[in-house]
């Protein structure tokens, strides 16, 4: 008959097989917080793209920002659906209150009101979504068929410092360019 | 067929245990997209629309009534309300001790005028050009919603013909000189 000593007895015992890991319970936490994060994720209507080289005014505002047509007023250019149109001849100083955003005189036109090359960049804008419109057909509240019409809805995100003088001339711009309506970009203030 | 009972001792019910690791690796994959594309900043925007120019006439036959053409010209220092051009409105609003546009001021006015037209809801800017934007923001969110600490203005909805609470004080702002030139703001009204 064979010895059995204690340690062959406990290696006998021994389990067979790795250490398994009990997932579930964190499986659990990631489950909420993907469900919690998916929810809050859909509330954003719109993806927003700021500009991190402005800073925005706090405003008690509540409404979210749409869909619309973009214009970024940066403190060296001005930029229309991501693209540059426009460079600031000066650059803002911090230590001088309302310094820099100053536009070539040869870009304006309209007795300096109308900034042409961002007119043509919104003209070209709004002749694309025209030409799209043309193909599409929609029912108005009470169900007859009809041809979408033109909106024209400008996002305007300025810097805090920047001057009514360079938010007047970009209005009157996309005014000229059928633009209708203008969102004013600022950060919701706490209260 | 029965097991014998020697085998039946020897069998183990076998426990599956579930592979859940590609699952958690998916999972922490999608929160950190999610981490990386959600916005912690809460974007909000002021609506404003463009004005437009209409023929007075017409209007007031669709009103029935001249409109208030409740206008604030914000200068420098100072904020001129006017409505009526002038007849039926017409404060000054000078700068407070900073030196800073006095927002207590102009809301104060704001809500008397509001308490006289309960009706009226838009509001006519017109800023001088050297006016900063940070500051505009200010004087619309002064303009357009009343604050907690305000006296409370009662309104009937036409819809259902029950007194509502007025939530907002002049909600349309809109900037009335952008079709106009920088002239300098020299006012006929005298201001009270």
């Amino acid at each position: 008959m064979r010895p059995t000593s204690i340690l062959s007895r406990r290696k006998r015992r021994r389990i067979n097989g790795g250490f398994e890991l009990q997932l579930t319970s964190m499986m659990d936490v990631l489950v909420i917080i993907l469900v919690f994060m998916l929810k809050s994720y859909s509330t954003n209507a719109v993806n927003f793209a700021a500009s991190g080289k402005i800073q925005f005014p706090t405003s008690l505002a509540e409404e979210l920002p749409g869909d619309g047509a973009h214009v970024i007023i940066e403190p060296d250019s001005i930029s229309f659906d991501g693209e540059k149109v426009l460079n600031f001849t000066t650059l803002p100083e911090p230590s001088v209150t309302g310094s820099g955003y100053t536009i070539d005189e040869t870009q304006l036109a309209d007795g300096k009101h109308r900034i042409v090359p961002l007119y043509d960049a919104l003209v070209r804008a709004r002749d694309r979504v025209e030409l799209m419109m043309s193909k599409a057909v929609v029912r108005d509240e009470k169900g007859n068929l009809k041809k979408p019409t033109f909106h024209g809805t400008l996002i305007i995100q300025a810097d805090k410092d920047v001057r009514y003088d360079i938010l007047k001339k970009i209005m009157f711009t996309a005014g000229s360019a059928g633009y209708k309506t203008f969102k004013l970009v600022t950060l919701r203030k706490e209260t | 067929m029965l097991k014998r009972p020697s085998l039946r001792r020897k069998s183990k019910s076998e426990e599956i245990n579930l592979n859940l690791v590609p699952i958690l690796d998916a999972m922490i994959t999608l929160i950190s997209f999610l981490l990386f594309s959600s916005a912690f900043l809460a974007v909000v925007v002021i609506d404003t629309p463009a004005p437009v120019l209409a023929d007075a006439k017409e209007v007031m036959e669709k009103n029935k009534k001249p409109p208030l053409n409740l206008t604030l010209r914000i200068l420098d220092k100072q904020m001129y309300l006017e409505g009526g051009f002038g007849n039926l409105v017409n404060r000054k609003i000078d700068s407070n001790q900073e030196g800073l546009y006095d927002l207590n001021a102009l809301h104060t006015a704001l809500i008397e005028v509001k308490m006289k037209f309960p009706e009226e809801t838009k509001l006519i800017l017109m800023p001088t050009p050297g006016v900063a934007y940070e500051s505009l923001v200010q004087i619309m969110d002064v303009a357009r919603q009343f604050e907690k600490t305000d006296p409370t203005l009662f309104k009937k909805n036409p819809q259902t013909n029950v007194q509502e609470q007025e939530t907002k004080l002049f909600p349309e702002v809109i900037f009335g000189n952008i079709l106009s030139d920088n002239r300098n703001f020299s006012t006929e009204v005298k201001f009270t």
